[in-house]
């Protein structure tokens, strides 16, 4: 049988071989792997693409590699994204500003050439002056809420919280609107809680809040204004409900943003900033101010947490 | 490549007509096996008759083209052709940025490491065990192992070409009903060239192909030399086979 | 790295007696969400298909991240999702195996992925359920969570709102206002309806008949549609005074250029050419401008034709 061990010996060796072939290609794949890895990172560190790693799934430990790898390329993503969109918000802001300035100015220069005109009399010069100056003093009005927002906007800008009364204060601030609901025959209605809500805030802020919020309402809506005051689950909120009609679900989506304004026109005296500044306010204040609107009612609401919540 | 080879395997172990067809096979072996080992079942003048194995002749029926196509056609048909017809999922594969002779490569061995399994090891395992377990056991010497070794190994060899076949056959009709037909017909051809043929030039041809092959495997003895030109026969039909098929791949419109 | 994610050169395809796609060059910026817009067999997926390796251009080439090579742009190919004409699955796999057919088939690292794509898309709770059990919705969302898979940096859709009900349809634009917002993916998407991917396409190609009709952005597109009258006159600071005092509106812009565009008074021209003539105005040009979208896109679309 000696011809027999012989073939013994070579199946043997056959599969020997086989198994050493499985092996050696096996860690020469895992070096391909590894150094594919590599190449791509480069790549992607080059710049030469974006794309996250992909790999030959042949081994657990190099698999975790590629994904803690695309995990980083994740974040770096992430933060790159953040910088663009901060970028693009300030050209927006700037396209917008020059926007927002360029149709008034046009038109403040254009009474002045009537004005100059030789053919103009007297009274129809002041006229045209003083309508040219209304709308330079409107000009200002916006250059200056431009500079308050970007002041609240700024983190050098520091609110100093106490205890605030609100009852107290929203009805403070609603009586020095008394003037300009009298010019407009209207007549405001509270709806305030038996009870003393008290929040911790900064009293300049939130004053301005009720100021812009009341002041909006009266712009904007001819009919009932009901100021609220209620404090639920530990949060207190002031709503401030107008009649507008005019408004849709799509403006009302949009009211807190810096450069909207409802009446494409711009021909009202607001600025649009009112709300923007509400916004900016709450958001300094860790609150949240919301727009709905209801059967022809728009509704703002400001919340903050109650003073409760504070003592436990 | 090896992605793409997993992708094929994961898709195989979810392929109902592979298990299908991997139980037909276990019992239609078993059965077969059993007939002709209680001897209800005679069958004369085998290869494994001339080995003293006379208990595994049902494994020449699975040697057999016109046979085994029926198992291996409908795999090609259901696993292959079916990505191109019905559910189009070649699409995804194309679109994932795999080079394309990579994903033909993969499909390829997959299919034919399936195919072996079902029509090859599937018969021979289970002969083995009813063999052992019908108190034959004794049959099985050295010798005859090597001969089994060394016949099914340079069958499995042939059977690589033909699976090649099978895979071109696939790509190209990209219709499982089409594909089981044309390798019907086509098994019938190479039959009819078998047993009719008397024109010499495809006689030559014939005897050089891996369907001589089929059957020459199976002699008791092999000279060397015919041991190398049984190998070479069965190299160079996968190689030109897959040449053609990622050939015919990669000018191929993917609906 | 090139800053075009797409160009297309001279690309054409002839389906034996038919031109399918008639020397197209488009291009797509990388960040852009691009429109592509025309009929049914317009070209759309002729194009498509090309771009995506699916089939290959009879004249004219494509270069994807500035590779045109072949060799290159199958490696390119990785850097893409895409859903082409409709999203194709195993039927008898789960919405969790097909995903997995499709992590390996990319090389994508980590199991991940599958369930936030998954989640991306609305779908993290079908689990057993197989994918022939699935509506034609949820087939689309999958179809998507499978192109989000390897998280590519382009994504093409081929006509993906067909089968989504309306909410689905606004989902749909939302999560891709989204990723191109956070992640700056670039999107081709194709649809017959102009109005459908209007708010969401920051730039469009008009094909039809395979030829690209048009390209333009978003704001020349809303430029193109606004209702409005150009007016144009020798003094337009003079010209947007007279607009506000005698025709009392304030509802016009002034174009850096000096051109006035006017919102209102549309239906009276006359009134607004007469109050500026009375005021020694000398008005240079004076149209009406604009289209609603579909108006835009059938004129442009027949005027071809004719």
């Amino acid at each position: 049988m000696e011809v027999d061990e012989k073939m013994i010996f070579l199946y043997l060796f056959i599969v020997v071989s086989l198994i050493g072939v499985y092996f050696f290609t096996r860690i020469l794949s895992f070096k391909k792997e590894v150094k594919r890895i590599g190449k791509q990172l480069q790549d992607y560190n080059n710049h030469k693409t974006n794309k996250k790693i992909d790999m030959a799934l042949i081994e657990k430990n190099i698999e975790y590699i590629g994904v803690e790898i695309n995990n980083l390329i994740d974040l770096h993503v992430k933060e790159k994204r953040e910088k663009i969109r901060l970028e693009n918000e300030l050209k927006q802001t700037i396209a917008n500003m020059s926007h927002d300035l360029r149709t008034p100015l046009t038109s403040i220069i254009g009474y002045i050439q009537m004005a100059e005109a030789n053919e103009v009399s007297i009274d129809e010069r002041i006229e045209f002056i003083s309508i040219a100056k209304e709308r330079a003093k409107r000009l200002e009005i916006l250059l200056n809420d431009f500079f308050e927002l970007s002041v609240i906007e700024s983190s050098e800008y520091q609110l100093q919280p106490e205890r605030l009364d609100m009852k107290t204060l929203t009805i403070d601030v609603l009586m020095s609107f008394y003037d300009r609901f009298n010019d407009k025959n209207m007549e405001p209605s509270f709806a305030m809680p038996e009870s003393d809500v008290f929040i911790l805030a900064d009293r300049s802020a939130v004053t301005r809040v009720i100021e812009n919020l009341i002041s909006n309402a009266i712009k904007h809506s001819s009919g009932i204004v009901v100021v609220g005051l209620e404090e639920k689950e530990s949060t207190v909120k002031l709503i401030v409900q107008n009649e507008a009609h005019h408004l849709t679900e799509k403006d009302v989506a949009l009211l807190f943003d810096r450069f909207y304004v409802a009446d494409q026109s711009r021909t009202s005296k607001s600025t649009g900033l009112g709300l923007s500044i509400v916004n900016s306010f709450m958001s300094k204040m860790n609150g949240t101010a919301n727009g709905s609107l209801k059967e022809g009612k728009l509704t703002i609401m400001c919340e903050w947490k109650s003073m409760e919540k504070y003592r436990k | 490549m090896s992605n793409q080879i997993r992708v094929e395997w994961f898709k195989l172990q979810r392929n109902r007509t592979f298990w299908i067809l991997l139980l037909t096979s276990t019992c239609i072996s078993a059965l077969l096996h059993y007939l002709v080992i209680i001897d209800w079942w005679q069958m004369g003048n085998t290869a494994f008759d001339s080995v003293d194995l006379s208990e595994m002749n049902a494994l020449s029926t699975f040697t057999v083209p016109l046979f085994f196509n029926l198992i291996v056609g409908t795999l090609a048909a259901f696993f292959i052709s079916n990505e191109f017809s019905q559910s189009s999922v070649i699409k995804n594969q194309i679109i994932s940025g795999s080079k394309r002779s990579h994903i033909f490569l993969a499909k390829y061995l997959i299919f034919s490491l399936a195919s072996i399994v079902v029509t090859i090891l599937i018969p021979l395992i289970v002969g083995i065990i009813e063999v052992i377990l019908l108190g034959y056991g004794e049959i099985f010497t050295p010798l005859n192992l090597l001969f089994l070794g060394r016949a099914l190994g340079l069958f499995s060899l042939q059977f690589l070409g033909y699976t090649a076949i099978l895979v071109l056959l696939a790509v190209i009709t990209e219709d499982s009903g089409k594909t089981i037909i044309f390798s019907i017909v086509f098994t019938i051809i190479m039959f009819a060239v078998e047993k009719l043929m008397r024109l010499p030039i495809i006689n030559m041809l014939y005897e050089n192909s891996i369907f001589y092959q089929f059957s020459e495997v199976f002699k008791c003895s092999m000279t060397y030399s015919e041991l190398i030109e049984s190998i070479l026969i069965a190299f160079v039909t996968i190689i030109i086979l897959i040449w053609c098929g990622i050939y015919m791949f990669n000018k191929k419109e993917i609906k | 790295m090139s800053n075009y994610i797409l160009r297309t050169k001279q690309l054409s395809k002839q389906y034996r007696n038919n031109l399918a796609l008639d020397e197209v060059n488009i291009s797509i910026k990388k960040g852009e969400i691009y429109g592509f817009i025309g009929q049914n067999g317009a070209g759309k997926s002729t194009m498509l298909r090309m771009v995506t390796g699916l089939s290959l251009p009879s004249e004219g080439s494509v270069e994807l991240f500035g590779n045109d090579n072949p060799r290159e742009l199958t490696i390119a190919q990785k850097r893409i999702g895409a859903i082409i004409e409709s999203p194709a699955f195993f039927p008898n796999m789960t919405a969790l195996e097909n995903l997995e057919v499709h992590r390996l088939q990319k090389g994508v690292p980590g199991k991940d992925c599958i369930t936030k794509s998954l989640e991306l898309v609305g779908l993290n709770d079908t689990g057993k359920k197989k994918i022939k059990n699935f509506s034609l919705g949820m087939q689309q969302r999958l179809g998507l969570a499978i192109a989000l898979l390897s998280d590519p940096e382009f994504l093409i859709l081929d006509e993906p709102t067909n089968g989504l009900d309306p909410m689905g349809i606004v989902e749909l634009r939302e999560l891709l206002k989204k990723l191109n917002r956070e992640k700056g993916l670039t999107i081709l998407i194709s649809s017959h309806i102009l109005s459908e991917l209007h708010q969401l396409a920051t730039c469009y190609g008009i094909i039809h008949k395979g030829r690209l009709l048009e390209e333009l952005s978003a704001i020349e597109l809303d430029e193109k549609c606004k209702q409005h009258l150009r007016i144009k006159v020798d003094q337009p600071t003079k010209g947007a005074t007279i607009l506000e005092s005698a025709l009392g509106t304030t509802d016009f812009e002034v174009m850096p250029d000096g051109t006035l565009k006017l919102y209102s008074y549309l239906d009276d021209v006359r009134k607004v050419s007469k109050t500026l003539t009375d005021h020694q105005l000398v008005i240079e040009h004076l149209s009406q401008a604009g289209d609603s979208l579909e108006n835009y896109f059938s004129k442009l679309v027949g005027g071809e034709r004719a």
